[in-house]
């Protein structure tokens, strides 16, 4: 059984559907990301998900059980934990209590032991704990977004474009510890990247979103950076799905 | 019950209100302007009005009475009744003074506040209601609490109180009509445009150019003049005036009209001032015939007030009277359509009145159930 | 020539703490709700005639001023969590704008105030006591001396408004609860994503900032008196000194009823016995000063507007 799953889903924003019939299953373990273009809607499925975006058809389930039409916080607290693409860290809080908030209301949680594991992981942040957040940089800013979104010990992690913002060299180590991540903490991970060959490198298997609709399911080591950017533009390059 | 007498002042308190609330709708229907200082305006327009009438007699008079005082009350009896043509002259000279002199004080009020955003501007214009209030109450040259009374009345010379209730119900009709054609040609005008385009997106405006403080601050020129105007109005219509009379509770019953009737829409402005001036003479008249009530119908009434602005917030944002889409901003891009002649309108309301008229009758042949 | 004396001086520290007491509330109201709540009064009057009306029917139990606060407290939490549930929730989830909200507020202001009209007219009738200026019956058991004053009304509300207010600073910045406080008015949506129910952070806001403000109608009623326009007439003040917070720090706040109970008590009274100025234009002051604050320093944070500063125009020099 996979860990996440949303069946036949459409969501988008008021009365407007963004992505359609979405079909997609994460299994433990697994990195799946999913690339596509700018407004191609990976954002939205992301957000819908989450409960944030609104759902118009389908369902979601996590660990077999259905999450669809639940409260945000809810499904947060049932385990999932997600990095959003923008305004992803609360600016008026230091590093700290930005951490502490998210394992708020969580059981079985040592605040103070997962931060200093999380700290171990992100040294870079550690250095800035007393700091508030609206004083980090781009890049200190994205790793407190998954360091936020790992202390409550998800089963699932989304990251929308962690790595936006980051020089080519920060890319690589951030993906790095992603890969890491899934290792030491048993997460599985839904990634939405824009740099293509590394998003192929980290991942075990890719979802490619296009207009609304995913043209293409597989595993990564299958395709090529070519290939991807030409299903971007509309061109059927497998007829596989 | 005196039915007439209930007629004409409810008229006169409803042509006097709805110039205040065409006003307000200028300001916050149109151009997104959330002013909560009505009451300061209207109360500028109702004092200016006094000061300067009651003066003008006494000095035209010879007489030095201070301006409230029993002398001057019971002077203006028998001076505003001596020279018609001079009353109804300080009378028409006044109520446009109240305009400029209003309208400025809106103007200078507003112009520091429009920069900041729309929370500021609500409570700084509040407060400058509050702040003349408590002021006014203390300033004893203008009779601190008690205010000023005696004011001349325009008509003071008829004889008969109902013919002279009557006359200044139309006089009072007369200016609503000027200000309604004013605002309804003002809004549909290119610069109307511009208001609601600051309304939609006060960035974009800017954006394109237009000097969004500016606007704002002229719109609240004329807005605060027309309550202005009101406010000159309900001075010789109640021949005495108080402080307290511009409490903001009443800047919110001039809110409850404009939002029950519908933003942005002159026509929703005067229902909404029926409406709600309807309550007004209604409790005065409960109060009246009741009088051991427990408690106040006064206070049943502002109650509903509150009552009313939650409920059309929460069941009928539009108003009772929805913004015209055609006039509306938008629209204003899109071809125009054919209008809908009048004929093909009477056609698809009779149709409407002769389907509810079976649905009653469908009703009763169901045996009511 | 004394320009103050210590009277004035006392007095305005006793006006601005509780300027301060009665603002901080509605700053933290509208940081975290988004709504500019103008039934805030109305809030600071239930508190002050919950206190009055016990004090008078129980004596035997509410004579207590700890007692009365807390019954206070709880009115106004309760007043302020229905206005919210009632009001403010359902046109959130209507998703309308802070300026929709701020006009509903007003309806829920003029509502509530003359609820209360109407609750004191009827409990006036019957017991039999006019309730339109009246003072809470305490008996002060202990008999504090500070800074030479005696008046027990005075250094009681002295010592709990200060008590108060560190208690706030604490609930805000140390407790749990205050950092999800802090995350909801930061980025709702964010604080929903990291498990927080923003119902349950606001409803608790509204608990707290319902009874704070109720308990700072009961110290004004003890010093001063209570009637149902006496907390409407301090809107004036209370406004701004939250606007020289910028409606969103709670420190400038509580420095903003200070400046305003200044500029209303010790630059009145210097003004006074200098120019002889009338007290009737001691309203002016306070809003003078607000609006020095707003031109000199326009508030752009939570609450400001567009980013318009006042311009200085400067000769273009064509060399
Ligand atoms: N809150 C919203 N309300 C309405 N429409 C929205 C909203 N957010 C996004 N959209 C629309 O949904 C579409 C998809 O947006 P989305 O953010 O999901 O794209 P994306 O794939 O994440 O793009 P990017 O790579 O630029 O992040 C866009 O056309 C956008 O205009
Ligand atoms: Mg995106």
């Amino acid at each position: 059984m996979p860990l996440l799953e949303a069946r036949n889903l459409t969501a988008g924003y008021e009365k407007l559907k963004i992505v359609r019939g979405i079909n997609l299953a994460l299994n433990e373990g697994e990195i799946l990301s999913v690339l596509g273009p700018n407004g191609a809607g990976k954002s939205t499925l992301l957000n819908a998900i989450f409960g944030v975006a609104r759902i118009f058809e389908g369902k979601v389930f996590l660990n077999g059980k259905e999450i669809t039409g639940k409260k945000p916080y809810e499904v947060a607290r049932l385990g999932i934990g997600y990095a959003p693409q923008i305004q992803n860290v609360f600016p008026n809080l230091t590093v700290e209590e930005n951490l502490e908030l998210s394992a708020f209301k969580r059981n079985g949680i040592d605040v103070k032991k997962e931060m200093e594991s999380i700290f171990k992981l992100f040294p870079e942040i550690e250095r800035r704990r007393k700091n508030f957040a609206k004083t980090l940089s781009g890049g200190e800013r994205q790793m407190l977004a998954m360091a936020r979104a790992l202390i409550s010990k998800p089963l699932v992690l989304l990251l929308d474009e962690p790595t936006a913002g980051l020089s080519p060299k920060a890319t690589s180590v951030l993906l790095k510890k992603v890969k890491e991540i899934v290792i030491e903490l048993n997460v599985s991970v839904i990634l939405v990247e824009q740099n293509v060959t590394k998003a192929l490198e980290t991942s075990n298997r890719v979802a490619i979103l296009v207009g609304g609709e995913f043209v293409y399911q597989g595993n990564s080591n299958e395709l090529t950076r070519e290939e991807v950017e030409k299903m971007f533009f509309g061109e059927k390059v497998r007829q596989e799905l | 019950m005196d039915v007439v007498g209930f007629l004409v002042s409810w008229i006169t308190l409803f042509s006097i209100y709805s110039i205040l609330s065409i006003s307000l709708n200028l300001e916050a229907g149109y151009t997104g302007i959330s002013n909560f200082g009505k009451a300061a305006f209207y109360g500028i327009g109702a004092f200016f009005a006094a000061v300067i009438s009651l003066s003008a007699f006494l000095m035209l008079n010879g007489l030095s009475y201070p301006l409230y005082s029993l002398e001057t009350i019971i002077s203006m009896g028998t001076l505003s009744k001596q020279n018609p043509i001079l009353s109804i002259l300080i009378f028409l000279f006044t109520v446009v003074l109240a305009f400029f002199v209003s309208g400025i004080a809106g103007y200078m009020v507003s112009y520091p506040t429009l920069r900041v955003g729309p929370a500021f501007l609500g409570i700084t214009v509040l407060s400058f209601g509050e702040l003349l209030r408590i002021f006014l109450r203390n300033f004893q040259p203008t009779g601190g609490t008690y205010g000023l009374a005696g004011i001349p009345h325009p008509f003071a010379f008829i004889q008969d109180p109902a013919v002279k209730d009557f006359m200044f119900m139309l006089v009072t009709l007369v200016i609503l009509a000027i200000m309604y054609i004013f605002s309804e040609k003002f809004v549909n005008s290119p610069y109307g445009r511009i208001m609601k385009s600051i309304r939609e997106d006060e960035i974009a405006s800017l954006c394109l150019g237009k000097d969004v403080p500016k606007i704002k601050a002229q719109v609240l020129f004329i807005g605060s003049g027309m309550a202005g105007v009101a406010g000159a109005l309900l001075a010789y219509y109640m021949g005495s005036i108080n402080p307290d009379i511009f409490v903001p509770s009443l800047t919110f019953e001039v809110w409850a009209m404009v939002i029950l009737g519908g933003l942005a829409n002159n026509k929703g402005a005067l229902l909404g001032a029926g409406i709600i001036t309807f309550l007004n003479r209604a409790s005065v008249i409960l109060n009246f015939t009741f009088q051991n009530l427990p408690i106040d119908v006064n206070y049943i009434r502002w109650m509903i007030v509150g009552l009313l602005i939650v409920a059309s917030l929460l069941f009928k944002p539009e108003g009772l009277i929805p913004e015209d889409p055609k006039s509306s901003f938008i629209w204003n891009f899109v071809e125009e359509k054919e209008p809908i002649s009048l004929k093909k309108r009477m056609e698809e309301t009779s149709k409407k009145v002769k389907f509810y008229i079976k649905k009653v009758f469908d009703w009763f042949a169901m045996g009511g159930g | 020539m004394n320009l103050i004396d210590l009277g004035v001086v006392i007095n305005t520290l006793w006006i601005g703490l509780i300027y301060s007491l009665m603002a901080i509330p509605l700053t933290i109201s509208y940081k975290v709700t988004r709504v500019l709540n103008f039934a805030h009064t109305s809030l600071v009057t239930v508190g002050a005639y919950v206190a009055v009306i016990l004090s008078l029917v129980y004596p035997d139990f509410f004579s207590n001023v700890f007692v009365a606060l807390i019954a206070a407290f709880f009115a106004g939490a309760i007043v302020a969590i229905l206005n919210h549930k009632f009001v403010y929730r359902k046109l959130m989830d209507k998703e309308a704008s802070p300026v929709i909200l701020m006009i509903a507020s007003l309806g829920s202001w003029i509502f509530l105030k003359y609820l209360i009209y109407s609750v004191i007219s009827i409990v006036s009738k019957v017991i039999k006591k006019d309730l339109y200026f009246a003072v809470p019956a305490f008996r002060y058991t202990l008999n504090l001396n500070f800074l030479g004053i005696s008046n027990p009304s005075l250094t009681y509300s002295l010592i709990l408004g200060i008590s108060l207010i560190v208690l706030t600073f604490v609930v805000f910045y140390r407790t749990s609860f205050g950092k999800a406080m802090r995350a909801v008015s930061d980025n709702p949506q964010l604080a929903q994503i990291s498990g927080i129910s923003d119902e349950s952070v606001m409803t608790l806001t509204w608990f707290l900032c319902g009874g704070l403000a109720a308990i700072s109608g009961v110290f004004w009623a003890m010093f001063s008196y209570a009637s149902p326009e006496f907390a409407d007439s301090l809107i004036l003040q209370v406004f701004a000194a939250c606007v020289i917070g910028g409606i969103s720090s709670i420190a400038l706040t509580i420095l903003g009823g200070f400046v305003i109970a200044g500029a209303e008590n010790i630059l009145m009274s210097i003004l006074y016995n200098l120019i002889g100025l009338d007290l009737s234009f001691r309203p002016f002051l306070s809003f003078l000063t607000l609006l020095i604050v707003i031109l000199v320093r326009p508030p752009a944070g939570a609450a400001g507007g567009l980013p318009y500063r006042l311009k200085f125009k400067r000769e273009r020099k064509w060399t």
